[in-house]
């Protein structure tokens, strides 16, 4: 490297247009159990804007009489992602994360106050003009804060605000997310995931961010809901992932939900 | 990165003329019609098809980053000129069928999908498609009626904005 190099012109791969992105979700806590959860399509998406992660507690520490670096512990992170979608989209996303039905057999309305709990896996996919995957922004267990239609002049597009406490990641062309989720019967302790999980960076890697909640290398979360809990129970220790099998020492109880959310190579 | 920084106005007006003279070849409706590379010169014009002409790239400005060199824009005008007299088929509606292919041809990422073959300086490329050559489409607008002095002549152009990487 020379302080004379002078680069060549961008290359073909740098220029990504709109229509190249694909933002696709699994809803967390899913009707029926699968594995893998289908992922759903995302229409009408203009635009999905992660903002900065916060962290809500942070503290510094140096040694009294040193001088060290001053480092700071940063936990529970937050972050929101912006989501601007057509307005007619946006009305028949909402109640799709909700897990509702419009019109016959199902709901005619629903109001627009929502539960603080996570209602979707996020995966935000771009992909070069020639179709190949060029790489993907994951923002798991997003949480919709509030949802306001808005009818100005630029009304036919509305922004619907999420916010996850679970840090979002960008993830390497040729990989995509997986959410496989199992209903326990009591006894097994063995299941078997429906693809590989590709290893992620965890926070053994970071060593200042602690209580991210990635607790292994290879599995963004593992969580167990008990039946029709509402919230599930992350777990960060008494199980461990060899290929493709998730092997419990202790059996999740009966009726409860194993969720685990990982990345594979896409075939 | 087939097209050359020195010669991109020809590169790049040649694989153009490359990819629509394939779907000439081969591709229903464009079949009825013919490629021609440059525009048509000619005192007299006696063709039985319509003309799709591929004109000369116009650098319209540069795509930079820090450090380096940049990537250029370009528009090039894609023409459709259907003959008059009885040598015409198709009429004024035929060019404006030939000018919307063009429109959507060149409005979605269909384009990157036909491969073909072009030689540029002493290299022959076979079989690459319009991203192979490091070339992106961010558009096309029009088309717009071109003038003609037989009534029953038509033409119509069509602008085609790109990216040019090298």
């Amino acid at each position: 490297m020379s302080l004379t190099d002078n680069l060549g012109a961008p290359v073909k791969e740098v220029f990504i247009d709109n229509e190249n992105a694909l933002h696709r979700y699994t809803l967390v806590n899913p009707a029926a159990a699968a594995a893998p959860v289908t992922p759903v399509d995302i229409y009408g998406v203009q635009d999905v804007t992660p903002g900065a992660v916060s962290c809500k507690k942070t503290f510094e520490g140096f040694q009294q009489g040193g001088r060290g670096e001053r480092r700071k512990i940063m936990l529970q992170p937050e972050y929101n992602v912006d989501v601007k979608i057509f307005l007619k989209d946006a009305l028949a996303l909402v109640p799709a994360l909700l897990k509702q039905t419009w019109g016959a057999g199902g709901h005619y309305g629903i109001p627009l106050a929502f539960e603080d709990k996570p209602l979707i896996n996020l995966e935000s996919i771009y992909r070069l003009p020639s179709g190949t995957h060029a790489g993907s922004l994951v923002c798991p267990d997003l949480i919709l804060k509030d949802f306001a239609p808005n009818f100005g002049s630029d009304g036919h597009i509305t922004t619907l605000p999420f916010y996850s406490k679970f840090l979002p990641f960008e993830m390497k062309a040729g990989a995509e997310m997986v959410y496989d989720v199992f209903t326990a019967d009591g006894s097994s302790l063995n299941y078997t995931l429906s693809a590989t999980p590709l290893n992620i960076v965890d926070v053994s890697e970071r060593a200042n961010m602690a209580d991210l909640g990635w607790v292994l290398d290879n599995a963004v979360y593992v969580k167990v809901r008990a039946a029709s809990a509402d919230i599930a129970t992350l777990q960060t220790s008494g199980f461990q992932i060899t290929g493709t099998d998730l092997a419990f020492t202790t059996a999740p109880a009966a009726g409860s939900k194993i969720e685990i959310y990982y990345a594979k190579a896409t075939a | 990165m087939a097209i050359r920084r020195k010669y991109s106005v020809s590169d790049v007006q040649k694989v153009i003329h490359a990819l629509i003279s394939k779907l000439i070849s081969a591709t229903s409706p464009w079949t009825s019609w013919q490629a021609v590379y440059g525009y048509p010169e000619g005192e007299v014009f006696n063709f039985s098809k319509l003309l799709v002409y591929v004109d000369t790239p116009i650098k319209t400005g540069t795509l930079t980053h820090q450090g380096g060199r940049p990537a250029v824009t370009m528009e090039i005008v894609l023409g459709c000129w259907n003959s008059g007299g009885d040598e015409g088929t198709g009429g004024v509606e035929e060019c404006d069928i030939a000018a919307g292919h063009l429109l959507d041809l060149f409005g979605d990422v269909d384009v990157y999908s036909t491969q073909f073959t072009v030689t540029l300086g002493a290299t022959t490329y076979t079989n690459k498609t319009l991203y192979d050559h490091g070339i992106i489409v961010t558009g096309s607008t029009g088309p717009r009626n071109i003038p003609v002095e037989d009534p029953l002549e038509y033409r119509r152009e069509v602008t085609v904005s790109l990216i040019v990487t090298f």
